[in-house]
Formats: structure tokens, C-alpha cells, sequence
């Protein structure tokens, strides 16, 4: 277990450098620069040696490599520097915008579980209904349909018929819990019911696996109750595949608040990644990124270790 | 269903029950949140000044602000240059009586009847379409400076109920007066100006709060403005040198304690007079210094400071900055105007989903959406006219952006001139009109650089004669084009070459439009590539063709007068990219004396005292750009539709809406009635 632990993260490491390494790259031969924003845009008055001379200041004029390894070894002594647009600290700017993040991306998971995993058993055990196709045809729509879409037309909805739109000023939960709920509860339904569709479908496909065992055969010969085989015997054994697949969505809705974020006026780490995004402010950008990977790497980890206590028959060692 | 499967599903259907709860309660809860912040906001808080009927200043004998007709324009378009340049050198003394500020305003030619009264109270609320990316308030003019010049005044300033052809009114000045040479102003200040008595630094032992404006201040603000510390951004010391360099010095004949200004200039320029009205901002002297020394270089960023250490006379004091969501002013009670401002404060949101904006809009989350070359979308405008218009108050203004495709001269193809020439006579003008017209709303106009409202254009009646734009000529032209496209690249063959287009609406649109022009009339595609900024693609001549609607090479952000409109063409005067100012009607770059040729005419129209001579010289100089040069094919001036609620009053925006010359802080309310 140990070894295979470490074997996990050294990979984890790996990825994160190489991630680190594109994204490095990415921003420094996209179109675009960060020197032209800080001076004032394409318009603006000023010379090559006043462009030269903030390049130097900002230290890009530094060879490629030499940035590189700057901004990693600041990375990795927390040292996280400062915005090149705003002159502020990163790292209590993502102190400050990581509990959004997370509040969205919990609420997103409970919203992907709590619907995934009930409408799977429910289709499972309903299969081939007029209720399975339905909710089939919904599922399907939340892997179809991208959340952007989805938010957007819940705010066109919203403003035409209910004379609502998302609030502009982020609302603490403990300021005032209800205010943060209504907030967050709409990009959270969107992301979550995108999220939800796969859980209800691998749900369906396992739980109609399981069903078919002998064992639950066996289990409704014994007498047990109906209740009882679903949801102790079948529902227990199907749910492992599922977990997997609920680890990775808790990786990657930290990818999927950067859209809903910006749509929903929530000020969390993915509206701030649009916003320096357009910037070019590249401290920030890499930062970020290095940021998401490393959450999507340590929770893959996470869910690999998760499965030798979910099912003890999985064994790593060997 | 059977009840043996009924009762297994219980918890289910418990469980998206009370999921569905949560969804009412999120609906249901945001009722409160939805309502629009005027319902409590015009509260009386203070009455106005004794109503003492007053003259009304010269601003408002001007032509009425936001007239949209080509007829306006024409008549006076020799007229209007000619009237402020021979006012501007002779001695001029313009009067400013504030005394009731109600009655001022209600008897303004700017002023509509539908307003009814001006009230007080409640918190304006308005959307930038992307967070402020500086606050540099004295020299980084931009839309995003409008929100910040609520804290200042300056000396001078353009009467935003007037017109742009209108001369500068007295904003902290009771008067001036310029010498028949127009080397020396003389300002009279007003008495009882006051700096903020509160503000963000004052806990900071920063010094200069609620002292009175006195001609130090000017004195210390205009000497900055022209000659800022090396701590700027270089790119605002550039600017400030080369506006207001030619200051030779600021004096004060009744001492530093006085009330009189005197700025003694090198040179006559005839933008002089716009430049001092452009928003440049007042500051206290000991506070200015004390700024330099704590925060140096403050301002060149957007970080918070930048914005909360704005202090001046202004109506409003800076109350929070996030440049990434929301901004806040609120009300100084000692602003120098009795009677003003009417609203309690101003809450800029960034809102950077076009979307979200809108339906902000309309739901009464904020009460205007204007900003910049960033209005309403097209579709949006069409949703305001279909179904919001009891609601919405749409204000189509003729912006100081001028649409067109940008050419490379220094790179292929576009380094030919036929390559250019022929786009530039191909591009149907007409179609674009439609392509921008959404209902009975045009958002374009037919201009080259000089904008038809600033009176110094082509009229537009001569405009459709011309090559390129007369419809009657079209498929000539474009059948000329297409055999120049042959003799340069072959018969039929067209380079396949990249197409820059970056992601803001006035790009975009000019861009979508341009791609398939080019597809059906030349035959000749591109390959495109997004971007979110232009950046270096810009700054270092890298683009090929992109779609521009920014006014370089004219300058009309900061006056009306073509001197500034032409800055970006002279050779070196501009610090603009290469591509922009060595096209010629020939290949590759032009020569040494070509571009001389072309600078003299521009230190010409700068320095003229002649109005008819410099008339003849800017549209000279339009037509070489566009005929000669030939590196941007225009398609005119770009119309923005900048709408805002009803309920918000007093806001109008003159034709050429400008950036910082638009303030409006100290007139507008809000008014559910």
C-alpha cells in the first residue's frame, strides 16, 4: 500500500511539473501581453524602450528557463508572489476566493449525488418504463447540454418570467445563510446536473448488473425484504464503481466554476482565473492553474486509496 | 405501480421532494434580492439651495445635446471649428451660475420635461463590462476613469447636457481668459471650494483633507499633470509630456494662498483648451505630495489603493474598490455645488457575461449598462425596442471609436498598396449600415477618422459620392478590387492569411460581418484566430488584417479638436506601432520625406490660428489616410447602445460620447415616478 502510495503521488508530481510546464509555455507564445495591459492597451502612448523597461522591471526579460524555475521554486516555498495587473498578493487573494470554489464545488457534488444516485436506482429498478426512458432522456440532456448553456438560459428564463437575475454582491453564508444558498443554488443545479447524469447512468448500469447476481437471487429466496435486497445487498455493491466516478467529479468542478462563476457573479477562484486571464497576468495565471492541477492530482490519489478500504478485495502490493 | 414497488421508492421520492423544496425556497428567496434598489432610494436627504433664478451659462446656448441627424451635423461642420478657434485665442470670459442647482438644471437646454423633479437619495447602480485594469486618474483616461472622476473636478470641463462642439465650461474656475496669443489662461477660482473632509488616507495621517481649493492646488496638479514623477507608469509620463508639455509654468499672482491662476505656455495649440477639460484632476497639494512619497506610482495598477486614494472636491468620496466586482462612491456632503450631488452614492459592478449584464438590466439590479465601446448587443438592443422598452431607456450614441479592418503595411500581402486600395474600395458600406441596423436603430454612420459630430468631418451627403462608398458605383468597385486581388496574387488566387479578431462585441461584430464579405465579394478567406486582447499583435505589428473600431490614429478620447484627432499620424510625435504611420501609396514602408510631408501637415493643423486653413488641412490629411495610405479601410463611426432604467434621470450623453469628459455624477437621480 505504502509503495503504491508513494508510486502515486511521485506520478502526481510528474503530472503537476508537466502541467506546469505547458501552461508556462501556453501563456508565453499565445498572442498577447501582459506588458501591453499594464501600459494601457493597444492605444496607448508609449515608446519601445518604456515597454523594454517594464519588461525588465517585471523581470520578462529573464531567459525562459530562468522564469520557469523562478516561479516553480516560488511555488513551492509558498512564496507565491504578486499579480503583475494589480500589484496584490496572490495568496490571500486565493484565500479569499477558495471557500466560493469549494462551497460550489460541494454543493455541485451533493447536487450530482443526491440526483445521480437515487434517479439510477430509480431507473434500474423501473427499466425499460415510460419513468426509465424519461429520466434516461433527462440524464442524457445533462451530458449534452454544457452548464454555460444551461446558466445562461436559467438566467434568460429567470429575467423574462420571474423578473429574477443573480445577485451581484457575494453574500457570505454566515452573514446570511439563505442570501448564499440563493446564490450558489442555481450554478450549483447547473454544474451538478451535468455532474449527476453520469452517476445516474453508471448507477443504472451497475445496480441492473448486481440485480441479476445470484446472490440477490438467493437473498429474495431467503425472504428478505424488498427494501432490504435493494438497498443493503444490491445498491451497496453497485455503489463502488460510482464512487470513482463522484471522485473525479469532485476533481474536476473546480474546472467546471470557471464558467459558472463568471456567469453567476460568484467572486471564487474561476472568475479569477477568467479575470487574469484577460490580463495576461502570468504569476497569477500559472499559479492558478498549478493550483487546480495539483487539487485534481491529490484527489485522484485520494480516490485510488479510497478503494482498498471501499472493497477489501483490492490489494495494491500485489 | 405496485405497492411492492412503491414502497421501496419512498425515500426516493422523499428525497426529490425535498430537493424540490430547496429549489422553491432558492426562488422564492430571491424575491427580496430582485428588487431594484431605486424602490427605497429617492428619500429626500438634504434640500437644494434658496431658488435664486439665474443666468444660464454659455454651455447651455449651445446646440441641444444627442442630435442623430446627418442634417445637424452638415451645416455646421465648417461652422463649428471656425467658431472655437476664434474664440479661443481672444480674451473669453465664460460666467458659471450654480447657485440653485435645481433651477440651474431645470432650466438647462438639456434638461427634459419627462424628469420631472430631481429628488434625492438612493445608490446608482451601474455595470462595467470587465474590471477596471488601472486608476490612474489624472492621465489614464479610459472608460474605466469615469467612475473614478467622481471624486474629482477640474478646472475646465465639457457640459455633458451640451454638445461637443460646445467650449469648455468653468468647472473649479468662476472664469477664464486666454491672451490673443493664446500663450497665457488666467483662472479666477471659485471661493469655498472644499477637499473631502473623509477619506480612505485620512486615517494615515494623509494631510489636505477639508482644506480649501486654492491656486497651489492648480498650480501643483497641472505641473504634475504635464511632468509626472518617474514612479508613473512611463506610458502616462509620455502622455502628460506630450499634452501638456509645452506648460512653461504656473504661477500665482495673488500667492499661493490666491485665488488666481496663470498657466503660461511656449506654444499655441489650439487642443490646449479641450486637453485642460478632459478630466484632468484637481488635487491638494500637500496631499499630492504626501501620495508621491507613501504610494508612489499608486495609480499605474489596479489595485485598490489606486482607487480609495482618489481625494479631491468631487461629488463623490471612494467608499470600497474591488476591481474584480464592485466599486463604491458615496455622497460628499460639503461638495462645493449646494444642492448637489442627488445620489447617495454609485456602485459600479464588473459584469463581464454580456448576458448577466443584461438581465441585471432589466430586472432593476442595476440602473444603467453603459460603458465604453461595451453597450447592449445588438439582439439585446432588439429585446430592449420588443419587450423591455417600458422599462429600459435605450440611448443610441455615435461613440468615438471609428469601425474598420486594420491592414498590415509591413506585412505580406498587405504590404502592397493594391492590396489594400482594393479592400478599401470593395468593402460595401451600405451593407454594413444594414448589417448594424437592428430595428429602426443604426449603429453605424458613415465617417473616415474625423467624427461628423465633432464638426470638423466630411458631411455625409459628400461621403456617399465617394469611392468606396457611393452605392450607385458598388459592383464597379468591387469588380475593380477583385481584378487589382488578380493582377497582384493571379487570376482567382487569393492568399489564405491570418484574420485577427478579438473577443470584445465591437470587434466581433465587425469581424463576423468582414469575414463573410471578403468570402463572397473577393473570394478570398482567412484563417481566423480569437484572442483576447490584441496586445503585442497590435503594439508590435504582428497582425496581418483584424477587425479595429478603436479611433487610432485619431485621438478623439481626449478633445474634439483634430489637432488631437491627428496626433497618431505624425511620424514622430506618435508612440503608436509602426504599421499604423508609414503606410504610402506604394509598397512596403514609406519614405523619409513622405512621412515629413505628412508631419508638416500635422504640426500645421496643430498650431494654426487659421480655422478655414486648418479645416482644409485635417480633411487633407483624412483623405491621404484613407486614399493614399490606406492601411485601415473605414466603415465608420461606430454607434453604441448605452441603455439605462427609467427611473435613472438626468443621464445623456452628447454625440461623441467621450470617456472622461461625460461626468455626470453631480446630475443624475433616481426617480420611480
Amino acid at each position: 500500500m505504502a509503495q503504491y502510495a508513494l508510486r502515486r503521488i511521485f506520478l502526481g508530481f510528474l503530472t503537476a511539473i508537466l502541467v506546469s510546464i505547458i501552461v508556462f509555455v501556453i501563456l508565453r507564445i499565445a498572442p498577447g501581453d501582459v506588458v501591453d495591459i499594464i501600459l494601457g492597451g493597444e492605444d496607448a502612448f508609449y515608446s519601445p524602450e518604456t515597454e523594454e523597461l517594464l519588461r525588465e522591471q517585471l523581470g520578462l526579460n529573464r531567459p525562459l528557463p530562468v522564469q520557469y524555475l523562478d516561479f516553480m521554486g516560488d511555488f513551492f516555498t509558498l512564496n507565491w508572489g504578486e499579480s503583475l495587473v494589480d500589484s496584490k498578493e496572490i495568496w490571500p487573494q486565493i484565500k479569499e476566493k477558495l471557500p466560493v470554489t469549494l462551497e460550489l464545488a460541494g454543493l455541485t457534488v451533493f447536487f450530482a449525488v443526491f440526483f445521480g444516485i437515487p434517479v439510477g436506482v430509480l431507473m434500474a429498478l423501473q427499466q425499460d418504463s415510460k419513468l426509465d426512458y424519461f429520466l434516461r432522456i433527462m440524464s442524457l440532456g445533462g451530458l449534452s447540454i454544457p452548464s454555460f448553456w444551461s446558466g445562461t438560459i436559467i438566467i434568460l428564463v429567470g429575467t423574462m418570467y420571474f423578473n429574477w437575475s443573480p445577485r451581484l454582491e457575494y453574500v457570505s453564508f454566515f452573514d446570511d445563510p439563505m442570501g448564499n444558498f440563493v446564490m450558489f443554488f442555481w450554478p450549483a443545479a447547473c454544474n451538478g446536473w451535468v455532474s449527476q447524469a453520469t452517476k445516474a447512468r453508471m448507477m443504472r448500469s451497475t445496480m441492473l448488473e448486481v440485480l441479476r447476481q445470484d446472490y440477490i437471487r438467493t437473498a429474495h429466496a431467503k425472504g428478505l425484504r424488498y427494501a432490504v435486497v435493494v438497498y443493503r445487498h444490491a445498491m451497496k455493491n453497485a455503489l463502488l464503481p460510482v464512487v470513482t466516478i463522484i471522485g473525479i467529479t469532485v476533481a474536476l468542478t473546480i474546472g467546471g466554476s470557471v464558467i459558472m462563476e463568471t456567469v453567476f457573479m460568484l467572486p471564487g477562484m474561476g472568475s479569477f482565473m477568467v479575470y487574469s486571464l484577460t490580463r495576461w497576468d502570468y504569476p497569477v495565471v500559472q499559479t492558478l492553474v498549478l493550483f487546480f492541477s495539483s487539487w485534481i492530482v491529490i484527489t485522484n490519489l485520494l480516490i485510488d486509496m479510497s478503494y482498498g478500504w471501499l472493497d477489501p478485495r483490492v490489494r495494491y502490493d500485489s | 405501480m405496485s405497492v411492492r414497488f412503491a414502497y421501496p421508492l419512498r425515500p426516493l421520492v422523499a428525497i426529490l421532494a425535498v430537493t424540490m423544496t430547496f429549489v422553491a425556497l432558492a426562488c422564492g428567496g430571491e424575491e427580496e434580492a430582485a428588487a431594484p434598489a431605486a424602490t427605497s432610494a429617492p428619500v429626500a436627504t438634504s434640500a437644494p439651495a434658496p431658488a435664486t433664478t439665474a443666468p444660464l451659462p454659455q454651455a447651455t446656448e449651445a446646440p441641444a445635446a444627442a442630435d442623430t441627424s446627418d442634417a445637424a451635423a452638415e451645416p455646421a461642420a465648417t461652422a463649428a471649428p471656425a467658431a472655437a478657434a476664434t474664440e479661443a485665442p481672444v480674451a473669453a470670459v465664460v460666467a458659471d451660475y450654480r447657485d440653485d442647482w435645481i433651477n440651474f438644471l431645470k432650466q438647462h437646454k438639456g434638461y427634459k420635461a419627462e424628469w420631472g423633479e430631481p429628488t434625492y437619495g438612493g445608490i446608482i447602480k451601474t455595470a462595467d463590462p470587465r474590471p477596471a485594469s488601472r486608476f490612474q486618474s489624472t492621465l489614464g483616461y479610459s472608460a474605466f476613469s469615469r467612475w473614478q472622476f467622481a471624486a474629482h473636478n477640474s478646472l475646465l470641463f465639457m457640459d455633458p447636457w451640451g454638445t461637443i462642439r460646445d467650449a469648455p465650461v468653468c468647472d473649479l474656475c468662476e472664469s477664464y481668459e486666454i491672451s490673443a496669443d493664446g500663450l497665457k489662461y488666467t483662472f479666477k477660482l471659485r471661493e469655498n471650494v472644499q477637499f473631502h473632509s473623509e477619506g480612505w488616507a485620512k486615517d494615515q495621517g494623509a494631510p489636505g483633507f477639508g482644506t480649501e481649493l486654492a491656486c497651489e492646488d492648480i498650480k501643483a496638479s497641472i505641473e504634475w499633470f504635464a511632468n509626472p514623477p518617474p514612479e508613473t507608469r512611463a506610458s502616462y509620463i509620455k502622455f502628460g509630456n506630450t499634452i501638456m508639455g509645452h506648460l512653461d509654468e504656473a504661477t500665482c499672482p495673488d500667492g499661493m494662498s490666491g485665488k488666481t491662476v496663470v498657466l503660461n505656455f511656449s506654444k499655441y495649440r489650439n487642443a490646449t483648451i479641450y486637453w485642460l477639460a478632459a478630466g484632468f484632476a484637481v488635487w491638494d497639494k500637500e496631499y499630492r505630495e504626501w501620495m508621491d512619497a507613501e504610494y508612489p506610482g499608486v495609480q499605474s495598477t489596479a489595485n485598490p489603493e489606486g482607487y480609495m486614494i482618489n481625494m479631491g472636491t468631487g461629488p463623490q468620496i471612494p467608499l470600497s474598490a474591488d476591481s474584480q466586482t464592485v466599486m463604491k462612491v458615496r455622497k460628499n456632503p460639503n461638495y462645493f455645488i449646494p444642492g448637489a450631488p442627488f445620489a447617495d452614492g454609485f456602485d459600479t459592478f464588473a459584469i463581464q457575461d454580456y448576458n448577466t449584464k443584461f438581465a441585471a438590466l432589466v430586472t432593476g439590479k442595476i440602473h444603467q449598462a453603459g460603458h465604453g465601446s461595451s453597450g447592449i448587443t445588438k439582439a439585446q438592443v432588439k429585446q430592449v425596442q420588443d419587450s423591455y422598452a417600458d422599462i429600459i431607456e435605450l440611448q443610441i450614441v455615435r461613440y468615438n471609436h471609428i469601425s474598420g479592418v486594420r491592414m498590415n503595411n509591413l506585412i505580406p500581402p498587405f504590404d502592397k498598396w493594391e492590396v489594400r486600395w482594393a479592400v478599401q474600395i470593395a468593402l460595401d458600406r451600405m451593407d454594413w449600415d444594414d448589417f448594424m441596423t437592428v430595428g429602426d436603430v443604426k449603429m453605424s454612420n458613415p465617417a473616415y477618422y474625423l467624427h461628423i459630430d465633432s464638426g470638423w468631418g466630411k458631411p455625409a451627403s459628400e461621403f456617399m459620392k465617394t469611392k468606396g462608398w457611393n452605392p450607385e458605383t458598388k459592383d464597379a468597385d468591387i469588380a475593380e478590387a477583385n481584378a487589382l486581388l488578380d493582377g497582384v496574387f493571379g487570376a482567382g488566387v487569393r492568399p489564405k492569411t491570418d484574420q485577427y479578431v478579438i473577443q470584445l462585441l465591437s470587434r466581433r461584430e465587425i469581424s463576423v460581418w468582414a469575414i463573410d464579405f471578403f468570402k463572397k465579394y473577393l473570394n478570398w478567406e482567412f484563417d481566423v484566430k480569437y484572442v483576447d486582447t490584441y496586445g503585442n499583435i497590435a503594439t508590435d505589428c504582428l497582425y496581418t488584417i483584424r477587425a479595429e473600431a478603436n479611433p487610432n490614429p485619431n485621438k478623439q478620447v481626449y478633445a474634439s479638436d483634430p489637432s488631437d484627432a491627428f496626433w497618431g499620424v505624425h511620424s514622430e510625435w506618435t508612440t503608436s506601432e509602426k504599421c499604423l504611420h508609414t503606410g504610402w501609396k506604394g509598397d512596403g514602408e514609406a519614405s523619409a520625406d513622405e512621412l515629413a510631408k505628412v508631419n508638416g501637415w500635422v504640426e500645421d493643423l496643430d498650431t494654426n490660428l487659421d480655422q478655414a486653413k486648418r479645416l482644409e488641412l485635417a480633411r487633407k490629411i483624412e483623405a491621404y489616410l484613407v486614399e493614399e495610405r490606406s492601411t485601415a479601410a473605414i466603415l465608420g463611426v461606430m454607434n453604441v447602445a448605452w441603455p439605462n432604467r427609467w427611473e435613472l434621470k438626468g443621464n445623456r450623453y452628447y454625440n461623441l460620447g467621450t470617456y472622461s469628459q461625460q461626468r455626470l455624477h453631480d446630475r443624475l437621480w433616481l426617480n420611480e415616478g
